[in-house]
């Protein structure tokens, strides 16, 4: 008898996951929601094609100069997964604090400030190699894990919304950043080879950075394990522990959480703290895995891909994996564009219609729902909606 | 020194109109409930629209038309997406955010432009003010719509039914539901104006400020819009003052750094418009007296029972 | 009377409403005779409220037509009902806390925005009906009683045929609710109007109209006019069941002044078992207004104490303290004699008390959440090692407690969301007794259920408190209350203002001290 998502008024603050998790829909539209999902992936694909055609290019060039510069060269692969690192990592700590009911969005200013701290690390902590490493990373992750603490902090004393004040530091990150390496005091490589005095650190050395391997003819670095054990550990955690559990049940209603002892103070911070730890870890395998120094521009759009990620994997850990893999193939893909005559710019746009297509089924559904079809089919729903 | 307070000045009110013009919009849109992360999308369209309507037709008042409509498009899609097909709302603002990013950096490197830049206006006599005669009355022209645009968004919403039913609707929906308020055209409709002040804004940004596109060129100005709502504490005076004191800040930073003054570096410098916005919120912000219904859904289907 | 004459400013005609397999309505007639005003009584979730909502406009009925002044109509809006004469004053009220008084009257006209015309027609009707109230103050300034005052005149105002009160004196003292009746009285008569007031009040509806419908179960029951009625007549025709005279005038506000006896009840009589929740003293206000000044109360195992009052009296505030989700601003509580500190996430249900809320949905349950987890959120630590929540422990746990009772689900990874309202009140009910508790505090328990969730409701609350739980029994309901306390508290104010043990059940002392009278 019961409506899927409309069979209840929902008075929960946050009814984002309503609409956002197909584990909201019984199990006989599973697979309908699961059919949609995909044809609107496709749909977000398709446009993109559209828009290339548009502007004069072929679609099918676009394409498969992508995949050859993602998947098929030699070492390109191992290239995607190399950049998929950061990424994933980001989307895990999105997926975290929003599951907490928190939205932060200042994933970007986080990785840049990660990066900070293990550049600093690496570049002024002496002692042995593999500690050196050890505590770069780590420190990477305090690094966001401050930086969303300053959002922490204005949230649980003034209630400033998490979303807003985490938007801003973004905006002040890089200048920290961009301080620190320009000045000789601090970062600023002050060799003979940055003759021009560039705002950049010097380089990590060889030693001090996250060791390599290979696979496959896939050269690797060991960023991609700790990585995909941390992601799996989190989402793990996130879905069967019982802290997992408190920090959902914050997410869907606070204030139920509050009776059995869940609280902003406690369960959120946590959630948004690991969070911003997570996009920190990020900066810190961008510095210690690829780029090798630190930059104003480090963050290099990681934070915005691991949060459109995040949300392209519908807040599920496992898709993450996925979809985290799809944004890197787009960047290590984008530099194969130059040959098709159509710019590498594409890829951005690209990412913008994945999330708009990863939002279309619940859209869809609502649709459907509305439809003389699904008013019939599904039960009664107020007529004259469109009025509203 | 005279001179450089006179340039500081100068900058604020011209960076401060940016704000401006895209947080009157998000304060219309915010007293009907609703939070907007993609105004940052509206304005960035919107100088993307501006340059291109500019260049594309040799007219800035063209231009200025296609900013607006531009970003009233962004808009029409997140009052869609959010307001009619129930879809979170800050989801849908960072992706429409995200698409309008992407979008206009991939057109930008497309189409050519050459826009061209909105004349300056001098105000004869009231120019001549010391201080802040030439911040206010040498403007490129688009810049004296902040003389009015106040005055008719405060209009609209405090002196006409819909102004009225719009601050319902941001208060209590199901109440206005039930005096026969549709509760979400009202919000959508809220939205199309952010869109449109934001349009503006960006067209602003494109051909009176700079004078030429570039890329992701909004660069957090329409989160510092938002912030500036709040930090005015929901009133359109706190709005128009939290709008130019940012637009200050921007101002002083860029005017140092120019001048040459670095007792401050300018990397803190850049970073004033958001550092304050954030020290704001944390002090003067008067959070308490938001719509009691900000931010909150409204299902109309919803059983009341 | 019942013919479809033209006579009838109002005629419903077999209207059915079904919400999901719930019939709301089932082929329910209904006529309002002009200058006359016509009773509409049935207990909670009788479809009084559907029925209303189907004649402003809010609901489409499934079947069945509605007849306005002889002709049929389909109201699409309360706009449109508005537009055809119908006007409702609402039981919440519709008016808008942060508008002031002249905005909120003419909010949803589609006339020309004048605010000067309209401050002078709220003058002129203020005038014309005694109900003085300054159109530039803001809603929020007012007290209830004036905030009433606002809803009439804007109803008024719009010059209808039929007024629709919906539970009109809920928040008013007698005094307001007589001077209510008043002008609705003289607006029906003289004016040949019509009216129609829903109410579960059976003095209101006796002193009020001229002939009465009473609801049960989405039918109409019983029409009868006023004058033949008798209170114990339509108590049970409410109730749908025998009812003990006594308990049946009281339970519906049945208040008779004269032979007022207070009596003054002596606890530790009454009660040998040990005393389990001290409420001492406690006094605070929240950010909404509600307030609790210095209220005690004191509740012993296996007894269950009944607190009542009239709607907005401070019992929601009460129960939000015992769910710690309020802090008080003096006063205390204890349980077993340890002091509990309020406000304090988690530390009331950590000291043994389980609640019923009144709204599962803002306090009981997370809608996004699978029924195995709002099942376990109470005890996810037991169920757990190393912090992981071990699945064949948790299944078995969550299984025994669908199995108890008799909780219908798909399976115990379906979302809480999906299941039925009914299903969802007992896995709060499960939840919360699973956690064997030292006091139950349970809420409106029986709002908006069917009368089977009513019954197994009622069984729950009575043999927890066979098995030595002290339950605290919160509802507005008064017939719940008599059927089932102990002892009971009237609030008033946010105080006690009466104190009763079964013995001594006194109906109108109780309908007194919940009007604020005392002697």
């Amino acid at each position: 008898m019961k409506i899927f998502l409309f069979s209840e008024k929902d008075r929960s603050e946050n009814n984002f996951f309503k609409l956002f998790d197909s584990a909201y829909l019984n199990d006989t539209r599973k697979l309908l929601f699961a059919f949609l999902v995909l044809f609107c992936l496709a749909g977000g694909l398709f446009f993109s094609g559209l828009l290339v055609a548009a502007v004069g290019g072929s679609p099918t060039k676009v394409l498969s100069s992508l995949i050859e510069g993602s998947f098929q060269t030699s070492g390109a692969f191992g290239r995607t997964l190399v950049e998929a690192v950061p990424l994933l990592l980001v989307s895990i700590g999105v997926i975290v604090s929003f599951r907490a009911g928190h939205y932060n969005i200042g994933t970007e200013g986080q990785v840049a400030i990660g990066a900070l701290f293990s550049a600093v690390i690496a570049l002024q902590v002496s002692g042995p190699e593999w500690f050196v490493i050890v505590l770069a990373i780590l420190g990477s992750f305090l690094g966001g894990a401050i930086w969303s603490g300053i959002a922490v902090g204005a949230y649980l004393w003034r209630r400033v919304d998490v979303m807003i004040s985490t938007l801003l530091l973004t905006f002040i990150a890089p200048n920290v950043v961009l301080f620190a390496v320009s000045k000789d005091y601090l970062l600023l490589d002050t060799t003979k080879s940055n003759t021009r005095l560039a705002s950049q650190s010097e380089r990590v050395p060889v030693e001090k950075r996250l060791p390599e391997f290979e696979v496959f003819g896939q050269e690797l670095h060991w960023g991609v394990v700790v990585a995909v054990v941390l992601s799996l550990l989190l989402t793990v955690l996130l879905g069967k522990s019982v802290w997992g559990l408190k920090v959902r049940l914050l997410g869907a209603n606070f204030v139920t959480a509050k009776r059995f002892g869940v609280t902003q103070g406690k369960e959120g911070a946590t959630a948004l703290l690991l969070s911003g730890g997570f996009s920190g870890l990020a900066g810190g395998m961008i510095v210690m895995g690829s780029a090798f120094r630190l930059q104003s521009h480090i963050a290099n759009d990681f934070g915005w891909d691991g949060l459109l990620s995040a949300l392209v994997s519908r807040l599920n850990g496992y898709f993450a994996l996925l979809s985290s893999i799809f944004f890197a193939a787009l960047r290590t893909g984008s530099s194969f564009l130059a040959a098709t005559g159509v710019s590498r710019t594409i890829t951005s746009v690209i990412q913008g219609l994945m999330v708009i297509a990863a939002l279309m089924p619940a859209a869809l559904i609502v649709v459907i729902s509305r439809s003389d079809f699904g008013r019939k089919r599904f039960g009664n729903q107020k007529k004259g909606e469109d009025e509203c | 020194m005279l001179g450089d307070i006179e340039t500081v000045l100068e900058s604020s009110v011209r960076l401060g109109h940016i704000f401006l013009f895209a947080a009157l919009g998000e304060y219309v849109a915010e007293r009907a409930g609703t939070i907007n992360i993609s105004l940052e999308g509206m304005l960035l369209a919107g100088a993307y629209g501006g340059a291109l309507g500019a260049s594309e037709t040799g007219s800035p008042v063209f231009g200025i038309f296609a900013g607006i409509i531009a970003g009233f498009l962004v808009a029409y899609l997140q009052a869609l997406l959010s307001h009619r097909l129930n879809i979170d709302q800050f989801v849908v603002g960072i992706a429409l955010t995200v698409l309008v990013i992407g979008l206009t950096t991939f057109l930008f490197l497309e189409i050519k432009m050459i826009p061209g830049r909105i004349h300056e206006f001098e105000i004869p006599l009231l120019v001549e003010i010391p201080l802040i005669g030439k911040a206010l009355f040498a403007q490129r022209w688009l810049g004296y719509v902040a003389f009015f645009l106040p005055v008719l968004i405060w209009r609209m919403v405090n002196h006409t039914r819909w102004g009225l039913e719009v601050r319902s609707v941001g208060e209590d929906p199901a109440a206005a539901n039930v005096n026969g308020i549709p509760v979400l055209k009202r919000r959508r409709q809220s939205i199309y104006v952010a869109g449109l002040c934001a349009g503006l804004a960006g067209a602003y940004l494109s051909l009176a400020v700079t004078g030429a596109f570039s890329q992701n060129m909004s660069a957090g100005k329409g989160v510092v819009a938002i912030a500036a709502v709040l930090f005015g504490g929901w009133t359109l005076v706190g709005t128009i003052f939290g709008s130019f004191l940012f637009g200050f800040a921007d101002a002083l930073g860029l005017s140092l750094q120019i001048i040459g003054l670095d007792i401050i570096p300018g990397p803190i410098l850049d970073s004033m418009p958001y550092l304050l916005a954030l020290i704001g919120l944390l002090t003067i912000a008067n959070l308490s007296r938001k719509p009691a219904a900000l931010a909150s859904k409204f299902d109309p289907s919803g059983d009341s029972s | 009377m019942e013919s479809r004459s033209s006579d009838n400013v109002l005629s419903l005609s077999s209207i059915t409403k079904r919400f999901g397999d719930i019939v709301a309505c089932n082929e329910v007639d209904f006529n309002v005779p002009a200058g006359t005003i016509v009773g509409l009584l049935g207990q909670n979730g009788a479809g009084k409220s559907t029925l209303m909502n189907i004649v402003i406009g809010l609901y489409q009925p499934d079947e069945g037509s509605v007849y306005v002044q002889g002709t049929e109509v389909k109201i699409r809006s309360p706009k449109h009902a508005a537009e055809l004469g119908v006007s409702m004053v609402h039981q919440h009220f519709s008016v808008i806390e942060a508008l002031s008084v002249w905005e909120s009257v003419c909010l949803g006209d589609k006339s020309t925005y004048d605010p000067d015309s309209v401050k002078d027609e709220l003058f002129v009707l203020a005038e014309k009906y005694g109900l003085e109230v300054d159109p530039n103050s803001r809603i929020s300034e007012l007290t209830p009683g004036q905030r009433q005052r606002v809803e009439i005149l804007k109803c008024l105002r719009r010059d209808p045929k039929v007024l629709v009160l919906d539970e009109p004196t809920s928040v008013l003292t007698d005094e307001e609710s007589a001077k209510l009746f008043d002008v609705v009285q003289r607006v029906v008569e003289d004016e040949g109007r019509a009216a129609v007031l829903i109410s579960h009040k059976l003095d209101e509806i006796l002193y009020a109209t001229q002939h009465v419908v009473i609801m049960r179960d989405g039918r109409v029951i019983e029409r009868i006019a006023t004058e033949d009625a008798e209170a114990g007549f339509l108590a049970e025709a409410m109730v749908g069941r025998k009812v003990s005279l006594r308990s049946s005038g009281s339970a519906f506000g049945l208040t008779e002044k004269e032979d007022f006896k207070l009596d003054v009840p002596d606890i530790e009589n009454t009660k040998s078992s040990s005393l389990v929740l001290r409420v001492e003293n406690s006094s605070c206000v929240d950010d909404r207004g509600r307030r609790l000044e210095a209220f005690n109360l004191d509740a012993f195992a296996g007894e269950i104490v009944g607190v009542t009052g009239a709607e907005g009296n401070g019992q929601s505030l009460l129960a939000d303290v015992l769910s710690s989700l309020v802090p008080l601003d003096a006063g205390s509580i204890s349980v077993d004699g340890k002091q509990i500190s309020t406000g304090v996430s988690g530390a009331m249900s950590e000291a043994g008390i389980a609640v019923i809320p009144e709204d599962r949905h803002h306090s009981g349950c997370a809608l996004e959440l699978t029924v195995a987890e709002n099942l376990i959120v109470n005890r996810a630590k037991q169920l757990s090692r190393w912090g992981i929540i071990r699945k064949e422990t948790r299944d078995r746990f969550v299984n025994d407690l669908i199995k108890k009772y008799d909780v219908k689900a798909s399976s115990v990874e379906q979302i809480f969301g999906n299941l039925s309202g009914g299903n969802q009140q007992k896995c709060v009910v499960a939840r919360e007794l699973s956690a064997s508790p030292k006091i139950l505090v349970a809420v409106q328990p029986t709002r908006g259920l069917d009368v089977g969730a009513i019954e197994f409701m009622i069984e729950q609350i009575k043999s927890a408190a066979d098995n030595g739980v002290a339950v605290v029994l919160i509802s507005t309901e008064i017939g719940e209350v008599l059927e089932l306390s102990d002892r009971l508290i009237v609030m008033y104010r946010g105080r006690n203002q009466l104190e009763m043990v079964r013995k001594d059940f006194e109906v109108e002392a109780i309908g007194a001290a919940m009007a604020g009278e005392s002697r």
